[in-house]
């Protein structure tokens, strides 16, 4: 690992603004490619799930006895059903990933909005918008999924909702300071002087600049979203008749401990450990390479 | 059913059922109204039956967890790169990931149902009667209850620390003044905590109070596997029996706790640091 280290202190002094390089840069590190691999794989796994899976997830009558053990036959076990857990795996990947992208992608674009318009017109807009945004961001995140969840009854699009309300604050918060800084450099004035609108201005001088910043916090909301998915499906205010990781561990608890299924635990924790692992990685090294304090230029 | 609805103020329009509960929420002390789970107890007194039990599951963790981190960071810190860095690093990002109600539960089987070393639920042998930690009889049997839920608590929430700890103390060592404490012959151990940690420590007082509010949130869930009767567990067993007084009040009082622990955290960074003004 220490090769990996070296590469990004060399990455550092010969780092050129260009994009490319930036780019190249995020490829070459170690921690990204193990965690675009893992996240490739993931992804390859949930959209090819009705060809990889040995079993469909909901299969009536269940196609083997309940808790049998990790066997040729049920490569992963089975749970109180007989339901095959590595089919669950496969298809239960789809719920949780695609959970975490909409999540990220929707409060990503809510919080850039919300950030880039405080950030850009400052004074009492910003006052408002930033009131607004420490308010959601102080409350403790999962109390305040629990009690909107518990107000709007369980299902999918609940878990969706409630994750963004939670997410974007953090997003407004840092596209803000980042607008903030950016708005003071030359070439935004000169954008100014030559005439464009602030609707231009932010479309397509601000928002490229900050486009490095805003990936590395969706890539890190994917991984919170999925850990909260999987949190409110476990506590019973997902939908629990949809295979998902957080669902599976839902059944798991109340079932699997007293049956000695120790399978149907590790499994889909392990998953989403996993998959955490890979967006948190690729989230580090996008960081790395755009930080501008790790620049020595 | 009329009167049930008069009882719990449900005959009234909407608008006078919030002043009323804004009112209501703004006396000492503040009145909930009534659980339904718990009827008829007020919802403050049901809260108030469980709250230290979450203070004293949250407080000992945070203590440790902090003091952990701010030792392993300012050992990693040191040689940013190093072998013990990267391992460290690496670690913490893959504890970073692991769900905290996931790692409770395989605690939970490993070392109280197949193990039979620590209790499956609860916060005390024979069902709980004290109303806070303090009270209890027997402090042993309290601190065996709780000893696999903070074990969970500090498990999870360590990463954040240690990590923020290394990336701070970094910044510090590359200071001038660090290199002059050097220049002056000092021993290493000096420089590094009678100079780079003590400044490197600053943010994570503020870290500290901002989380609060992820480790209330984790200990919801680490108590809900745990069956502890905290403030986490009463919000699952109030979600469960769909007890909205208690939820709002819950919700209220884990919110009022979360933002003063934060106030709190704010004026101890001020006081530490006089460049800070408010």
């Amino acid at each position: 690992m220490q090769t990996e280290e070296s590469a990004t202190t060399a990455s550092k002094s010969e780092f050129s603004p260009r994009r490319a390089s930036a780019i190249s840069g995020i490829i070459h590190s170690r921690r990204a490619q193990v965690g675009f691999g893992i996240i490739t794989f993931f992804i390859v796994l949930a959209i090819a799930a009705p060809v990889v899976a040995p079993y469909s997830p909901y299969a009536f009558p269940a196609p083997g006895p309940p808790y049998s053990p990790p066997s040729s036959r049920f490569l992963l076990g089975t749970d109180y059903v007989g339901e095959d857990i590595l089919s669950e795996l496969i298809y239960g990947g789809r719920v949780s990933i695609t959970v975490g992208i909409i999540v990220a992608l929707l409060s990503t674009a809510f919080g850039t909005f919300i950030g880039i318009i405080a950030g850009y017109y400052m004074r009492t807009i910003d006052e408002i918008l930033m009131r607004l945004t420490d308010i959601v961001l102080i409350l403790p995140s999962l109390p305040l999924m629990i009690i909107l969840a518990a107000y709007l009854g369980p299902s999918l699009q609940t878990v969706i909702l409630v994750l963004t309300v939670t997410a974007w604050p953090a997003v407004a918060r840092v596209v803000r300071s980042q607008t903030l800084s950016l708005r003071e450099r030359p070439f935004v004035d000169s954008a100014r002087v030559a005439g464009a609108s602030d609707f231009r201005i932010i479309i397509k001088v601000l928002l490229p600049n900050l486009a490095s910043i805003i990936a590395a916090n969706a890539v890190l909301i994917t991984e919170i979203a999925i850990g909260g998915e999987a949190a409110l499906d476990f506590i019973g205010l997902g939908d629990i008749s949809v295979v998902s990781w957080g669902t599976m561990l839902y059944w798991a608890q109340s079932y699997a401990p007293f049956n000695g299924a120790w399978w149907w635990v590790i499994a889909p924790g392990l998953c989403i450990v996993i998959v955490g692992l890979g967006f948190v990685l690729i989230s580090v090294s996008i960081e790395n390479v755009f930080n501008p304090k790790l620049r020595s230029t | 059913m009329r009167a049930l609805e008069q009882r719990f103020g449900l005959d009234k329009p909407v608008w006078v059922q919030f002043t009323l509960y804004l009112i209501n929420v703004f006396q000492w002390p503040p009145n909930f109204g009534i659980s339904y789970l718990f009827y008829p107890t007020p919802v403050f007194d049901v809260i108030m039956q469980s709250l230290w039990w979450t203070v004293f599951l949250v407080g000992i963790p945070t203590v440790i967890t902090a003091i952990i981190g701010i030792i392993v960071g300012v050992w990693t810190g040191k040689h940013p790169g190093s072998k013990t860095d990267t391992a460290s690093v690496s670690i913490s990002m893959i504890l970073w990931s692991i769900p905290f109600f996931w790692l409770g539960l395989i605690l939970l089987w490993v070392f109280a149902i197949s193990l039979h070393w620590f209790p499956v639920s609860g916060a005390a042998s024979g069902g709980v009667t004290a109303s806070n930690p303090l009270q209890a009889t027997d402090i042993g049997d309290v601190l065996w209850h709780a000893f696999l839920p903070m074990v969970t608590l500090v498990v999870a929430t360590y990463a954040g620390y240690s990590l923020i700890m290394r990336n701070t103390m970094v910044g510090e060592l590359s200071q001038d003044y660090i290199l002059l404490a050097r220049a002056k012959g000092l021993r290493e151990n000096a420089v590094l905590f009678g100079h780079a940690a003590r400044n490197a420590m600053l943010p994570m007082i503020t870290l500290i109070g901002l989380n609060m509010g992820y480790v209330v949130s984790g200990a919801i869930l680490v108590e809900i596997v745990f069956a502890y009767p905290g403030v986490g567990f009463l919000t699952y067993r109030a979600v469960l029996a769909h007890d909205y007084p208690l939820l709002q009040g819950l919700f209220f009082i884990v919110s009022v706790s979360v933002v003063a622990a934060n106030y709190i955290a704010d004026l101890v960074y001020a006081f530490l640091d006089p460049r800070i003004k408010y």
